[in-house]
């Protein structure tokens, strides 16, 4: 289980889930990139500027 | 009490600085009033998009204590205020730019006669600040359209948009495929484009899906990445969108799984320039996997 920085509720990441891969908070909505599995590390996502 | 109020013009007016640098106007015209009740303020008026009501609400929620704030604010682009407008328009030239400022230098998309009415939300200068029915919100050449003065807006009553949880039953997905042949290795790629001689990675995705089915998708790829049902890299199938990261810049990019006797992906490359059609093991060592969605399955 990792924490979402955003709302502090733990996030629960799947077996099949990659590095990398978005998600989105299940409580406050924000995105995430996963940036890694073991230990379950997620940062909130930030796009890049075209 | 006195305070508040001024600190409450202080944030509608930096906000509405903010806005106006971003859309080259100023719609965002909210006033103030103290109700009966001790302690209780309304705010009232016009403002674009749904994004700048919440970001109104964030920003008096954080700086305001003990106030007690009551909204009376219509979002000029949601679904409630599409009666309220009574202008409408419709591309008239082949190609039209949509830009997301007013001097038309930040090409947000292009539309074309084929595409549905817009509403026309503001006009000035002979420039319109318009909605499309993919909810893009960005400013366009008067002379390059036609403009209706009434109300259209019974032309998006039936909208078929892609929803998140949605996976919208097809009768084959070749149609898609077939959709999307016309752009390989023809149509190069350009950031804000959308027509047959160059388009973008998530108008690609827009253009083949309304094509084949009708279907609506958003205009951005981070937008198109929360449709449909989330699919992991392993399991990924014929049709489903594929969001993945550049590795040079980190930009997000979409494309179509083309997965018939091979595994293949059709995309608008930045890296080629073009609309291209290659392997997806090719494609994942120059684009990160950033997730995987499903917003159509085939009729059994
Ligand atoms: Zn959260």
């Amino acid at each position: 289980m990792a924490k979402c920085p955003e709302c502090g509720e733990f996030v629960k990441l799947l077996g099949d889930m990659e590095i990398g891969e978005i998600i989105e908070c299940d409580t406050c909505g924000v995105e995430l990139e996963i940036i890694s599995l073991d230990p379950e590390k997620i940062k909130i996502f930030e796009e890049e500027e075209k | 009490m006195n305070d508040k109020i001024q600190k409450l013009n202080s944030i509608i007016k930096e906000l509405k600085k903010s806005f106006t640098k971003k859309y080259g106007c100023v719609i965002f015209d909210i006033s103030l009033k103290k109700l009966k009740q001790e302690n209780q303020i309304m705010l009232s008026g016009n403002c674009l998009t749904a994004k700048q009501l919440e970001l109104l609400k964030k920003a008096v929620k954080s700086e305001i204590e003990g106030a007690d704030v009551h909204y009376d604010i219509r979002v000029l682009t949601s679904q409630s205020s599409l009666h309220h407008l009574k202008c409408w328009g419709r591309a008239e030239k082949f190609i039209v730019n949509v830009t997301s400022d007013f001097e038309g230098e930040k090409l947000s998309t292009q539309i074309s006669p084929d595409d549905n009415y817009f509403k026309i939300i503001l006009q000035k200068n002979f420039r319109s600040l318009v909605q499309l029915d993919d909810n893009t919100v960005g400013w366009l050449d008067d002379n390059n359209i036609y403009v209706f003065k009434k109300d259209l807006s019974e032309t998006w009553d039936n909208l078929n948009i892609v929803r998140k949880g949605d996976v919208k039953t097809v009768n084959s997905i070749a149609s898609l495929i077939d959709e999307s042949f016309p752009y390989i290795n023809q149509a190069r790629y350009l950031h804000g484009g959308k027509s047959a001689v160059a388009i973008d990675c998530s108008a690609l995705m827009q253009t083949i899906f309304r094509r084949a089915f009708g279907l609506i998708l958003p205009r951005h790829s981070l937008d198109q990445m929360k449709l449909g049902i989330r699919v992991p890299k392993n399991d990924l199938q014929n049709a489903d969108l594929v969001f993945a990261r550049s590795n040079r810049n980190k930009i997000m990019h979409v494309g179509l799984a083309f997965f018939d006797e091979k595994r293949m992906i059709i995309h608008a490359c930045l890296r080629e320039k073009m609309v291209i059609c290659e392997s997806i093991d090719v494609f994942f060592k120059y684009y990160t996997f950033a997730g995987a969605r499903r917003i159509v399955k085939e009729e059994k």
